[in-house]
Formats: structure tokens, sequence, C-alpha cells
């Protein structure tokens, strides 16, 4: 019988650098050349299954980069139990803003947040302005999952969803994880909390791409 | 009488109108005949009869063509004098045109007629005698349907030139064959005569109370530009409410008001006895200390009752229902020096008439007890199921169980029981109706009227159904005058009901609403009044009444309208005492009557005023009942209420709704209002008079052949920027250049059209002037909810053309435009995700984005939900404590431009985050949709696990996600603050009314606890 859990996930990251597109490329596998930017938050799940057959169901809040919206991003990740930041690989201040990111989520989220550190547009590498060891070098030392990504292509896109569900502790009970909040394994299938799948491996892996 | 006798000229040209000349007029009197005594009245019992006064006038009238000329010679006749203050008044008592075979000639007693027929030519009369009784018979022709008429006057100059004038207008009216001139001969003469010569609205029988509730223009015929409706009857209707509203303004408004402090109580006794206090009901507060009361009458045993069902409390009582019996003395206050002067009523002129009261047996001379101003003087209390017995349904059980009551409502009122009597009941089985007033008012009501009537098994058994009582009050005279001043009176009418019980029958309730309206028909032969002791308009009419032919009318009743809401919830909302507010808010919205009355099916027009008290219904005893006491078996309701409608003369002012939660010997509670009806204190005479005059003013206009001529400026009015709730006043002139009074009216472009644009307001939509005069008609721009949802959706330019219909004339326009300010308000999620930039940007609707690349949410809400999370996320209270009303509008208008917040804000400013969080909430609330769709409702109600309430969001359109999941997250947010904790519950009742907002057409409306659950797992 498969397990199934859910879990809230928050995608932050200066604007243009391709979140909604990370997310449209995950959930409905499109991709759009030209893309509103977002306005406060969009709202989406999307399920991916293990190897071992446990699902994890994604609830998905893509948050806007726009400085107009800055101030909405705690409601978003507030209960989160990951975040992806993003960055664009072609602009090295997104990068800055990444870490400015990933400092307050440090400070005000859920300390057990599992975060990755994400550089998309990896089909513009031509013009990259991001080395991937410097990234890679600051993810380590924060203890952050890293990857890169093209939402155009579809390259490493999924692989970094599957890693953070892999990571995420699916052993937690509901208490741990902040009252209502997600993260709580959908009762419906009638899981048992005490018989859990491997969990994902320790912290400060990247995953595979 | 100190004021000279006017000349006969004088009466006459206050009579006739500007249209109409008075060429001749003489004092005449009636010959003597066998019937003179109706034209005779008696100054006082020692003087003989004098003659009324006659006039005798020559009146010319020139037809608009200036040419044609018509004479006619009118009779007046001076009408009964009723105060010294008052001049003199005089009625048309006949019309007689002059035309080719009229004749009116004169005698000499014992000498030849002359007949002026066929005067001799050139031939005059040597009358020259003094004082010398002269005869005039004037003949109105055999084809006319008036008969001849003999006069005798003295003034034999005077007659002369009357006679002269007579025969000059002859000769005019037979030389004007020639000409076609196209006009309704002598149709001018018609608004002296008879039926016309009487002003609407001095019948005796008020007019329709449901008529006036409905504005004028409303009531008025179908027309449009171009086609006109009846224009015949919209004068008269336009007309009417003219008189009404001078009435109003210079007689109503300004003189003295007579006050009426009227307690109402409705308690349906499901059969018991009375066996408690009942003051709470029956008196507002008691003020006197507790040793002086009667004891309370609590928890007497039913079985103490006995078989004789003599009740317990009579022998305390005894001594107010009963002549002799003195006053138990613990009841009188020892200092009774603050009788209120106001209790001597012996000064009152008011005439006594006997009524259908029964004797209430109280002893005639009330002792000292003190009157307080918050007395009522008029308590009008209605009992349901007063006998349950099977027999109560078949045969009249007597009066025992009406008396019992009596008492104990008597005894109530405690030591004030002496100041008052009972004026009239009506039972019918169950249902019972009394009117107890006090004592010293016994004189002002008059004309008591009854009415019952069946509505139960079969449609006509009295276990269901209604009784009523219908009085007149006649405030007594101030200073107290004589008999001639009498107040008008006011009529009161009074209905108990008892209607069809359980929930499912809502509609068998609505019908039988209508059915009691109809049948309940107050006879004339109930009254006791006798009709011919008064010599005014306002004797009672001796005719049927109905319940809405009064001034005022109230309804005590058990409707058993019922709570639309599932049994849990009702409880559930109403043991929430934190919450009281809202939830009864939320109740009231899903009361079967606050329905009806909303959809018009029933008690449309009707005032109750927002429940605050719980349901009154019904409770039990022992083991089956809830935390409130409420019966589980039944769902609680507010079956018992009290209702109003007034007419625009008196003013009702409710002081207090409530019910008495600590009687309980019934399964109902019982349940009052106090009122203050304030009527005028007009005298009779005052108020015929000036209705006389002004209808002088007025009537006849139908008969006119002038047309009326209006000059309507300006014709073209633009009022710039028009915006949401923002209010734009231009002013119209209409002034009368015409010769007649003018009824107008506001019609339609063409019938598919309203006259007013939704956006515009027209103050008053119909209306009268008279000749050289003007009035002001206010424009005002403003744009609600409703307009600006389809404001929104058009042209930002509006242009619209006012169609001024006059009756029986032309019609005028007057083009109005402006600019519309497109606000985010009253539009809908999926329309403001379509806009390009800020709403007030877009040029025309075809500018909006196409459906598939509309953005993901609107960016006005997420805008201020940003605000509100950089800026108020410290501020108590927030969605808890309404916003500035101006800070609001210019929270809008930088929205609506799309500029920065141009709001600065401070520490501690909770003003500016109080207004942006009431924007967001008045944002949501004014869209046309909720954001969750009305068709999920149900489903997201059933919802037992936040992980299904996160499934079902994927049937919501996608925007609508957005907007909900940030709108939660944010409640969330600020609901983990610490001050937050006990206000939680709170802003989930009120954004559950927001967002999933209650389908008010639904009968089967969808559990509120079930919706606020949904809620509560997004934001909880
Ligand atoms: N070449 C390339 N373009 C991309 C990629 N991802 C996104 N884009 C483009 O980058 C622009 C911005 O992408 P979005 O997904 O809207 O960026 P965002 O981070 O959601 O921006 P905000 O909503 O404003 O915070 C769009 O024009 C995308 O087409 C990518 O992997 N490769
Ligand atoms: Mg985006």
């Amino acid at each position: 019988m498969s397990k199934q859990f859910q879990f809230k996930l928050v995608l932050l990251g200066e604007s243009a650098v391709g979140k909604s597109s990370l997310v449209l490329r995950f959930v409905k596998d499109q991709f759009d050349d030209y893309r509103e930017s977002t306005i406060g938050a969009a709202f989406l799940t999307q399920t991916v299954t293990l190897e071992d057959q446990t699902t994890v169901k994604f609830e998905i809040w893509d948050t806007a980069g726009q400085e107009r919206y800055k101030s909405l991003a705690p409601m978003y990740y507030r209960n989160a139990n990951c975040a992806v930041v993003v960055y664009d690989i072609t602009q090295s201040t997104s990068l800055e803003k990444a870490k400015s990111w990933i400092r307050e989520l440090q400070r005000q989220a859920d300390p057990n947040i599992v975060i990755a550190l994400c550089g998309n547009k990896l089909d513009l590498s031509a013009r990259r302005q991001v080395s991937q060891e410097e990234a890679k070098k600051y993810a380590e030392e924060e203890g952050l999952m890293w990857g890169e990504t093209s939402a155009k292509t579809g390259e490493g896109v999924s692989d970094i969803f599957t890693s953070i569900a892999k990571k995420l502790p699916l052993t937690a009970p509901p208490s741990a994880r902040g009252g209502t909040r997600p993260g709580v394994p959908g009762g419906r299938t009638g899981v048992d909390l005490n018989k859990q799948a491997n969990a994902g491996q320790g912290q400060g892996d990247q995953c595979n791409c | 009488m100190s004021k000279p006798v006017r000349s006969p000229t004088e009466v006459a040209q206050d009579i006739i109108r500007p249209t109409e000349e008075v060429k001749v007029a003489i004092d005449a009197r009636t010959a003597p005949r066998a019937d003179a005594d109706s034209e005779t009245w008696t100054v006082s019992e020692h003087e003989p009869p004098v003659p009324r006064r006659k006039i005798l006038a020559v009146v010319s009238h020139l037809q608009p063509n200036g040419k044609h000329e018509q004479g006619c010679v009118f009779v007046l006749l001076q009408r009964p004098p009723r105060i010294q203050s008052i001049p003199d008044e005089y009625v048309v008592e006949h019309a007689f045109p002059v035309l080719h075979n009229f004749s009116i000639s004169m005698a000499q007693p014992r000498q030849t007629t002359v007949d002026l027929s066929s005067p001799p030519p050139g031939s005059t009369f040597a009358l020259d005698q003094p004082k010398t009784e002269l005869t005039v018979t004037i003949k109105p022709g055999e084809d006319t349907p008036f008969s001849s008429v003999t006069l005798h006057t003295t003034d034999t100059q005077g007659l002369r030139l009357l006679l002269d004038e007579c025969r000059r207008l002859k000769e005019a009216s037979t030389a004007e064959t020639d000409d076609d001139y196209d006009f309704e001969p002598f149709a001018w003469i018609a608004p002296y005569v008879a039926d016309h010569a009487v002003p609407p609205l001095l019948s005796s029988i008020p007019p329709d109370l449901r008529k006036l509730q409905i504005p004028v223009h409303a009531r008025l015929s179908p027309a449009s530009a171009g086609v006109p409706g009846s224009d015949l009857s919209d004068v008269e209707a336009i007309r009417e409410d003219w008189l009404r509203e001078r009435m109003q303004k210079e007689i109503f408004a300004v003189g003295e008001k007579a006050r009426l402090k009227i307690r109402i109580g409705t308690f349906n006794v499901n059969g018991k006895l009375p066996s408690q206090d009942l003051s709470a009901w029956v008196r507002d507060q008691i003020t006197l200390p507790a040793s002086a009361l009667i004891p309370p009458l609590k928890e007497i045993s039913p079985l103490s009752i006995g078989e004789d069902r003599k009740n317990p409390i009579e022998e305390q009582l005894g001594w107010c229902l009963h002549p002799g019996n003195t006053i138990p003395s613990g009841i009188i206050p020892p200092d009774s020096s603050s009788l209120a002067a106001s209790s001597d009523s012996s000064a009152s002129g008011a005439t006594v008439v006997d009524t259908i009261s029964e004797d209430t047996t109280v002893s005639d001379q009330p002792p000292d007890v003190p009157e307080d101003p918050s007395d009522p003087d008029m308590l009008v209390l209605g009992f349901q199921e007063l006998d349950l017995s099977a027999e109560a349904l078949l045969y009249s059980t007597g009066t025992a169980r009406e008396d019992n009551w009596c008492m104990a409502v008597f005894a109530g009122l405690g030591e004030k029981a002496v100041l008052y009597e009972k004026l009239a009941s009506k039972q019918l089985v169950g249902m019972l109706l009394v009117i107890i007033i006090k004592k010293r008012l016994r004189p002002n009501f008059t004309d008591v009227r009854t009415a019952s009537v069946g509505a139960g098994i079969m449609g006509i058994m009295g276990n269901k159904g209604a009784t009523a009582i219908r009085v007149s009050f006649t405030p007594s005279p101030s200073p107290p005058a004589s008999s001639g001043s009498e107040s008008r009176p006011t009529a009161l009418a009074f209905v108990n009901a008892h209607l069809a019980a359980f929930d499912e029958m809502y509609e068998k309730r609505n019908v039988d609403f209508h059915d009691l309206c109809k049948r309940l028909v107050f006879d004339y032969a109930n009254s006791g009044d006798d009709i011919a002791s008064t010599g005014s308009w306002y004797t009672p009419a001796a005719v049927p009444l109905g319940i809405f032919d009064a001034d005022a009318l109230f309804w005590l009743v058990n409707l058993n309208y019922r709570l639309l809401l599932p049994d849990a919830d009702v409880r559930s909302l109403l043991a929430d005492y934190e919450l009281r507010d809202e939830n009864f808010r939320v109740l009231r919205r899903f009361d079967q009557l606050t329905t009806a009355m909303r959809s018009k099916k029933a008690f449309d027009s009707f005032i109750e005023r927002p429940i605050t008290h719980l349901p009154s219904y019904r409770f039990g005893s022992g083991m089956l009942t809830d935390g409130l006491g409420y019966d589980m078996k039944r769902k609680p309701a507010w079956t018992d209420r009290i209702l109003h409608m007034t007419s625009r003369a008196v003013v009702v002012k409710q002081e207090s709704y409530t019910s008495h939660p600590a009687i309980t010997m019934s399964d109902h509670r019982p349940v009052s209002a106090a009122f203050e009806l304030e009527g005028p204190a007009v005298s009779v005479a005052e108020y015929e008079s000036f209705m006389q005059r002004v209808w002088r003013e007025v009537s006849g206009i139908e008969y006119a052949e002038e047309r009326p001529r209006l000059r309507v400026t300006p014709n073209i009015i633009d009022f710039a920027r028009i915006g949401h709730k923002r209010t734009v006043t231009r002013t119209l002139e209409v002034a009368n250049i015409g010769k007649v009074p003018c009824a107008f009216r506001f019609v339609s472009q063409n019938f598919a059209a309203d006259a007013c644009p939704s956006w515009l307001r027209i103050e008053a939509m119909a209306g009268l002037v008279l000749p050289g005069k003007k009035t002001e008609i206010i424009l005002t721009a403003y744009v609600d909810d409703a307009a600006a949802a389809q404001l929104n959706l058009g042209n930002a330019r509006l242009e619209d053309t006012l169609v001024l219909h006059t009756a029986l004339g032309r019609d005028y326009f007057v083009a109005v435009s402006g600019d519309y300010d497109r606000t985010c308000f009253a539009t809908s999620i999926a329309w403001l995700v379509r806009l390009p930039g800020p709403v007030r940007a877009l040029q025309a609707p075809s500018d909006l984005l196409p459906e598939d690349k509309s953005v993901n949410a609107p960016r006005e809400i997420m805008r201020l939900i940003n605000w509100l999370m950089s800026n108020g996320t410290q501020t108590d209270g927030l969605f808890l404590t309404p916003g500035d009303e101006e800070l609001v509008l210019r929270i809008r208008e930088d929205l609506d431009t799309g500029e920065e917040f141009s709001l600065e804000v401070t520490q501690n400013d909770s003003k500016t985050t109080l207004a942006f969080a009431d924007t967001l909430l008045r944002l949501l609330e004014s869209l046309t949709d909720p954001v969750i769709p009305s068709s999920l409702h149900a489903k997201c109600a059933q919802i037992t696990s936040r992980d299904e309430a996160f499934e079902i969001l994927d049937q919501f359109p996608v925007v609508n996600i957005n907007v909900w999941i940030s709108l939660t997250a944010f409640l969330h947010f600020i609901g983990q603050r610490e001050s937050y904790q006990t206000k939680i519950e709170h802003l989930i009742a009120i954004f559950t009314s927001v967002l999933l907002r209650d389908d008010l057409n639904s009968l089967m409306p969808v559990s509120i606890t079930g919706k606020r659950n949904f809620l509560r797992y997004f934001i909880g």
C-alpha cells in the first residue's frame, strides 16, 4: 500500500529568475516565453512518487519576486516544510538576492525547513555569470541542497523536487510540524506513521543533476 | 366675532381661481321654505336660528385664445363655523353656465316679473327703493341637469349690475358659433362643483398605509417619451402626494405634537394560566423600592390553580379589579407629591364617547399614584394559545381565561395598576388581544372597532388566525378650548395573529398573511360611537375599514416563522456568546420572516427592529433541552414578533424590543416592544381650512384648457467626474410660466429603459408647481455597488437624456452626462485579473486581456494584503473595527489609479491600518461573486479534514485559489499573534460571511458552522 505525505513548499527569489516557469514545468510540463510577473503568489499542487511508491504531494506557493509584494513572503513561508530559492545563472545579482532570502528563512522560518538553492536558465549557460562552484560552495557552507535547472528545456526540474521529497522527514508526526500546518501525512490512506520509508540523505547533499 | 364681514366680491374672489374673474357678486338668502332647517344654524341656545349667508356671483372666463368669453352664475354657501379664529368659508352650492337657454329673472313681490330671456331693448329698471326685498329666479334651461333656484336679495343696485352682466355674457355665448376654435365648453366650471370641491385628504378614512409606503412616481401609469400614460390619474396621484407633503411641512411639522407611549406585548401562553409575575413584560423597569411592590408571584404550583380555574393571584390583586376595594397600603409610595399634573383630565374638552369596552370594574377614584413619563399610555397585549382545549375550538368558553390574564397583567403593573383600565379586547379561540389604557386618556380614545378571522383547520377555524382592534386617538386640545377645536384623530390598528406552525409551512404562512390582511375588516357596526354627534369631516366613517386604513398599524404576533439554518447550526450560533452580534446578523438573515419581507412575499414595507434577544421559542423542561434551555426536539426560532407600519403623518420611535426569559410558565417567552408615537395635534378646523385653501390652488388641473407651461433650466447637465460611492449634485430648476398648476413626472425615453439612469438619483421623480412658482429638482450622481458592477463593464463616458413629462402638456428633455471613474470595487475577480493595468487606465472593455492571458491574482487585493503585512500586523482589531470613511476612499482611489499609497503611516497609527483592513474587507464584500463559488459551498461545509480542504481547492477557478490562499495565509499570520487568539473566531465568522457569502435566496441554506469550519482549516 502506498503512503502519501503532504508538504508545503515555497518558491522565493528575485523577479524574473523563473520561479513560475519552474513550477509550470514541474506541474504541467509546459514552458511559456512570455509570462506575466506573478502578483502576490500563486498556489498549485503536484504529487511525486518515489521509488518505494511513497507519494509526496507538494502544496506549492509560488511567490512574487517583485519588490512591491515583498512583505507578503513571511505569510507564505510561515510553516513551509521546504523552500526552493531560485536565482538566474545569467544574473549575479539574483544570487545575492537568493542569499538574502536564505538568511531570512534561516532566521524566520521553521527551523526544520529544507532549503534548496536552484540556479535556473541553465539553457543560457553561454551567458553564465554565476559559476557552479561559487553557488555550490555557498550551499554547502549553509547546509543547503543545490542544483541547476532550465525551465525552458526541463533539465533538472523534476530532479530538484524529487530530491527535496526524499530529503523530507517522512516520519514526522503532526505535532512536530507546528500545529495543524502542512507536513502532516495524508490521513486518508491510513498510513502507519511508525513504519516509514527511507528518509532522504543527510544535510548538504546535492541533487542529481 | 370681531372679524369684519367680508364683502360678497371678496368672498367670491377667494374661491375663484386666477383663470376666472368675478364680475359681480351680491348678498342673497334663500327664500323661506319648509326645509329651511338645513340652511340655518344655531349660534347659541338663546338666539334664534340665523340663515346661512349666500352669495350670488357672476364669474367670467376667457378662453386661452383670448377671444371667447363664457359666464357662469355661482351660488356660494357659507359653511357652519367651527372655530372663531378661522374666517368664514364658502362652498359652491350651484354653478349655472350662462348659455342660450339660461335665464335669470327678478321680481319685486307683487310686481311684474322681468324676464331677462327676452328683455325689452334698452330697458332699465327703476328699483331704487332701499331695502326692498327682491326675488331672483335662475332657470338653467331645460336641457341642463340643474333645476331652478330662487333667492332673495336686498341689494337692488348690485342685482341690476348682475343682470346686465348676465345679459352681456349670454350674448357673448351665442355670438361665438362662427369660429371653429376647439375647446370643451364650460369645462372650467367642473373644478368648482360638487365632488371636486372636496380635497381628497379630507376623507375620514386614512389612505391605505401600503400605498403610502410606495413613492408616488412608482404609482404612476406606465409612460415613456411621446407615449404619455394616463395623465388624469397621474395628476390625481401627484396632486394628492403634493397636498400631503404640504400638509406635512406646513401643518404637521410646525404644529403641536401629541405623544403616545405604546407598549406592545405578544405571548404564546401554551394553554397555561398565569402563575408568575408579568411585570417584566408589561412594564419597562421597576423604579420603586422593592418593598413597595407586590411580592413576585413566582413558581406557584399549577396544582394550586384548582379545578375552578380560580387564579391564585386574584386574591392579592382584587383591589385593582374590583370597585370599592382599598389599596394595600404597602404599595402606595409615601411621597405622592410627584403626582403628574398631566393626570388631570378634567379640563379636556374632548367628547366622551361610549365604547364597547366592558366595565373594567376599577374603583372610581384612582388613588394618588405618581405617573412616570416612561409609563406607557397604552398597553396592547396579544396572547396566543390562551386555551388549547378542544371545546374552545367549538364554542366560546367564556371570558374566564381572559379575566385571569388581565388580572395578571394588572398585577404586573404593580402600584401603577390603578392608573389603568381596559379599553377593549377581542378573543377568538386561543387568540386574545387586549388594550389597556391610562384612565385619564379614556376620553381620547373613540371609535373602537374589533375584528377577527379564523385561518386554522379548513381555513376558517380559530385555532389559527387573527383578532384585531382599531381605535381613534384624539389628542386633548392644548390649551383646552371650545368644542370646535377638537383635534384631528389618529387611527391606530393592532393585529394579534397566530399563523401555521412548523418549518415547512413557510409558504402557507405567507399566504395566510395576505388572507388575513384581506379578511380582517372592522365593521362599523362594531363601533360604539355615535357618528351624528359631531359635525366634522372626521366623524368615524360609517363604512367597513381594513387594517391598513389607519395612521399606524402594529402586528403583535406568533407568526411561527422559523430559522432556515440546520438545527445544529442554530443552536451553536446561539450558544456562542462571544460572537453574539455577528451570529445574530447571520441568524436574522435566515429568519423566514426576514426572508419573506425581503422577497416581498409577506409583510412587505413593514418595519421590524433588528432582533437582539434570544429566540422566544421553544423552551423545554427537564432533560431534553440544550444549554440555553431550548427543547431539543424543536429548532429554536423567533416566532413571536412585533412589526409596524405608519403613515407620514405619524412618527413611531421604537424604544425597545426584547424577550423576557424570566417568565418561564410557557414554552414560549413573552416578547415586548415599547414605542413612542408622535402625531400632529392639529385641530380639525385648522387642518380642514388649510386643506381647503391649498386644495383650491390645485383643484381642476385636469379641466383647465390652458396647457401647462414650464421652463426647465438648464437643459444640459454635466456631472464631470462620477465615481463609486461619491456624490455629485446638480440642480434642475422647474418654473411654471403658465397659468395653471402643473403636475410633472420623469418618464423613460422608451419602454425598455428606466426613467432615471442607474448612476443618477432624481429628487423628486414627480411633483407639482403652481403658476408663477418654481421648484428645484436635485440630481445626484451616485454609483452604488450594483450600478458600479454595470458601469465598470461599459464605456467610461456616461450620457443620457432625462424626459420630464408634464401631465396634459409636453415633454421637456434634459441631457445628462459625466465621466465615470472606474473602480476595482463591485467587479469580479475574473474581470480584475484581465486588467492590463490599473482599472482607471482602462479606456474601453475591449482593452481587457484575453482570458488565457490574465494575471494570476488581482493586484488590488494583493497590494492591500502586502500593505497590511508591512504595516498592519501589529495593530489590534483589524477587520473588527470599521475604517475611517475618508481614508477608505483615499485608499480605494490609489488602488484604482495604480498610484503608490499616499497615506503616510506612522508608529501606532491604527487609524490608517484599520482603514486598510476595512478597505480590503469592503472590496471583497463588493465583489459580484464570493471568492468561493456558491456552487461549492455545500461541499466545503461538509469537509472534515485539512487534506480534503486543500483538495477541494482544485475545483475553484485558479485565480480564486490564489486569492483564497493569500487571504487565509494573512489571516493565519495575524491570528498567530497573542492578541488575536481571542479574536480569531470572530475573524473566521466575518470572513465566512464575505468569502463564502450566504445565498439569501436559498430556502435550504448551507450550514454556517460547516462553512466556518472550512475556513478554519486554512487559518485556524
Ligand atoms: N531561457 C530561459 N528563460 C526562462 C527560463 N525560466 C524562465 N524564463 C523566462 O524568464 C522570464 C521570467 O520568468 P518567470 O517564471 O515569470 O519568473 P518569476 O521568477 O516567476 O518572476 P516573478 O513572478 O516576477 O517573481 C520569462 O520570460 C520566462 O520565459 C529558463 O529556464 N530559460
Ligand atoms: Mg512568477
